[in-house]
């Protein structure tokens, strides 16, 4: 998925304003609203910037910075909270009761871990395998920060709808009866689909278009990250 | 209520990528190409070359404004068969596994070789049950593929 794609996608769907209307309304109904967003704006320049650590049953104690904190903190994370991770399952097997947000926290516990690792080898060379093979820091994987990376894990699953999969396989049974904004469930699986030349659940696109939508650009530069450069280097 | 084929038990004129999957197949049983190796470098070419013409094609239908229905399912087709960012065709073995019991034998992932068991007459039924323009796809799917990995004609 190049830089590319997803700036077209971005630029397209931003320049529907309908389409930026009907996701502010979902928005507000979860209190993501233009006075959140303010109060938030408003604490960016002297919030806390300690680290926490949450204790994760998977992971072990999971270290977060405090960008990744007022990303965890805001509503389109934190309704992860209510939604089930296994659809169903947890009727059949009652412990299968874990929700999206622990699984998002597992997954940037994951994703830094790995990125440790590779900071941990960079400049080392392997020359049992390719003489000219060298492991490269994380900070030569451009053009995207680590922390950006980390963060990327926490969102990764913030279109999930009620019950997973679950759901998302109803809505794509009956994609043209279902609507988001002017377009149907088809036309925006088609939309990127085309654009980005993957085959994308409806999850994962609705996560991307929360992402690359306007408020969402707004908190993330404004408040979670102003230092960063993922939403700008899209823009 | 959409009329269903004889064969698939589809609605006619649905073309996803089980039953592209099965005319690509089809038309390669009929061209005496009778197995695929997804890990050899000549049969991924081929691969690549199929994902090329699908790319063209929907570039052609949506330049034509064609029907939006034809172009969402080679869409979707194309995506799933499109090289991972790993480079491998992942997508395209697995739909091509996926046939196995009717088009493809050795479903175990670990044989390197995924072979065509299909009588000649079988093979001709399958893409006579496909729509008219799937029909011609899986022809020109399989030319593109034979090109690649025998140049000569061999």
């Amino acid at each position: 998925m190049s830089t590319d794609a997803v700036r077209r996608l971005r630029a397209t769907w931003q320049s529907d304003h309908k389409l930026q209307q009907a996701i502010d309304v979902a928005f507000d109904n979860i209190g993501f609203d233009d006075r959140y967003l303010n109060e938030c704006t408003a604490q960016a320049g002297y919030a806390d910037r300690k680290r926490k650590y949450i204790k994760d049953s998977v992971w072990g104690m999971v270290e977060l910075e405090w960008a990744t904190i007022r990303l965890l903190d805001c509503p389109v994370v934190q309704r992860l909270r209510g939604i089930k991770q296994l659809g169903f399952s947890y009727l059949t097997y009652p412990s299968a009761e874990h929700s999206r947000f622990i699984h998002s926290l597992g997954m940037a516990s994951v994703i830094s871990r790995f990125l440790s690792s590779i900071e941990k080898r960079s400049g080392e060379h392997d020359e049992s395998v390719i003489d000219t093979l060298r492991f490269v820091g994380s900070n030569e994987i451009k053009p995207v920060l680590v922390e950006e990376i980390v963060h990327a894990a926490i969102l990764h699953d913030v279109g999930h709808m009620p019950f997973s999969h679950a759901s998302e396989k109803v809505l794509e049974g009956l994609e043209e009866d279902f609507m988001c904004g002017t377009l149907t469930v088809a036309d925006i699986r088609d939309q990127v689909g085309s654009i980005l030349q993957k085959p994308l659940t409806l999850s994962e696109i609705l996560s991307i278009l929360i992402v690359l939508s306007t408020r969402f650009e707004k908190f993330y530069g404004n408040y979670v990250y102003p230092a960063g450069k993922a939403c700008g280097s899209i823009a | 209520m959409k009329p269903y084929t004889a064969l698939s038990g589809k609605a006619v004129g649905v073309l996803d990528r089980q039953r592209f999957a099965k005319g690509f197949v089809a038309e390669l049983v009929s061209r005496d190409l009778v197995a695929v190796r997804p890990k050899s470098p000549t049969d991924r070419r081929g691969f690549a070359s199929v994902v090329r013409l699908l790319d063209k094609k929907i570039h052609e239908l949506q330049e034509h404004d064609a029907d939006k229905a034809q172009v969402r399912q080679l869409i979707r087709i194309v995506n799933e068969l499109r090289p991972s960012n790993t480079g491998g065709f992942e997508g395209f073995e697995a739909a091509l596994r996926s046939l196995q019991l009717t088009f493809s034998s050795c479903p175990n992932p670990f044989y390197e070789e995924i072979a065509f068991d299909v009588p000649k007459p079988y093979a001709r039924a399958t893409v006579d049950d496909l729509p008219e323009f799937g029909r011609r796809l899986v022809d020109a799917a399989a030319d593109a593929f034979i090109q690649e990995v025998r140049p000569e004609g061999r």
